[in-house]
């Protein structure tokens, strides 16, 4: 199932969180090329997502999806976030360019394309545990 | 993409045990952004995020894996942007009132990124080119409810203002 199977799908109409995504599902997508060079490190405090929240804060998921599970959709009138009982403000872009991997044992070097999905979530929501809460979200 | 372009690496947070979908609690100070102004743009970023490297996408949904394959575990990789969204490309919306019930209001916009990520196992390291060189296929701004939240309000504002 590779990039075909996502190119596929994206003129299928979106009508509702039970249908089919109604288009590429993009991701953050290295796509190989040719060769150049760069290099770079990053140091800094390494800052941990929590996935689950023992408090009960953590935000309950859209029902439905592409499929059962998977609530994604992206493009003009779908709705762009992923957690249920909200009321916010949300940021979503697709976005692709170029950059550059490499080997960092090998010194190697590609330049590489990217495909992005990201999005942020920003307000109050219901959470697991029934109340409302204000938090942040990142779709990444 | 290229027709002959294929995925090496595809990052995510994973999909939580509740289903939530490639979706994480992040600091508030990640993300700049006025409700009611969306004219004004947004900035989104983040610092040093652990994810997971699931490779290719079909190896990071698990439902649409072939019968009788298995998910290959991914790699631990560590992940950086910046992101922005600015201009006003049109307005936005979309209610649902059906079974799914959402509403949105908004802009289409311009967006930009520049990032970095690692996969440390891998010895593979990435760094995008400036943000100036990126493009967004799709962007957009918007006030959002859904669930509980649909009904029982006043008309949301676009934040189109300004």
């Amino acid at each position: 199932m590779g990039n075909s199977m996502w190119q596929t799908v994206a003129g299928h109409p979106y009508v509702g969180h039970d249908h089919f995504w109604q288009r590429a599902l993009s991701r953050r997508q290295f796509l190989g090329a040719t060769a150049a060079a760069s290099a770079a490190v990053a140091t800094s405090p390494m800052w941990f997502p929590a996935l689950a929240d023992a408090s009960g804060r953590d935000p309950v998921p859209i029902p439905g999806g592409f499929f059962p599970g998977y609530h994604a959709f992206l493009g003009p009138g779908v709705e762009p976030s992923t957690i249920f009982n909200y009321r916010g403000t949300t940021g979503v872009a697709a976005v692709q360019g170029t950059g550059t991997g490499w080997n960092t044992k090998t010194e190697e070097s590609e330049p590489l394309l990217f495909d992005s999905d990201n999005r942020f979530m920003r307000g109050q929501y219901i959470g697991v545990d029934g109340e409302e809460h204000e938090g942040t979200f990142g779709f990444i | 993409m290229a027709p002959d372009t294929h995925q090496i690496h595809d990052m995510s947070p994973g999909i939580a045990p509740s289903g939530l979908f490639w979706t994480v609690r992040i600091p508030d100070h990640w993300v700049s952004v006025e409700a009611d102004d969306l004219g004004e743009g947004a900035r989104y970023g983040i610092s040093n995020l652990h994810l997971k490297d699931y490779r290719q996408l079909a190896n990071s949904l698990p439902a649409f894996l072939p019968p009788g394959t298995k998910q290959t575990p991914p790699d631990a990789s560590v992940a950086s942007f910046d992101m922005r969204w600015m201009g006003n490309k049109g307005p936005t919306s979309a209610t649902d009132s059906g079974p799914n019930q959402f509403t949105f209001a908004g802009i289409f916009t311009h967006a930009t990124m520049a990032w970095s990520a690692s996969v440390p196992s891998k010895h593979f390291k990435f760094r995008s080119d400036a943000a100036h060189t990126s493009h967004e296929t799709f962007a957009a701004l918007v006030n959002e409810r859904n669930g509980s939240f649909f009904a029982g309000e006043e008309d949301q504002q676009t934040g189109q203002h300004g």
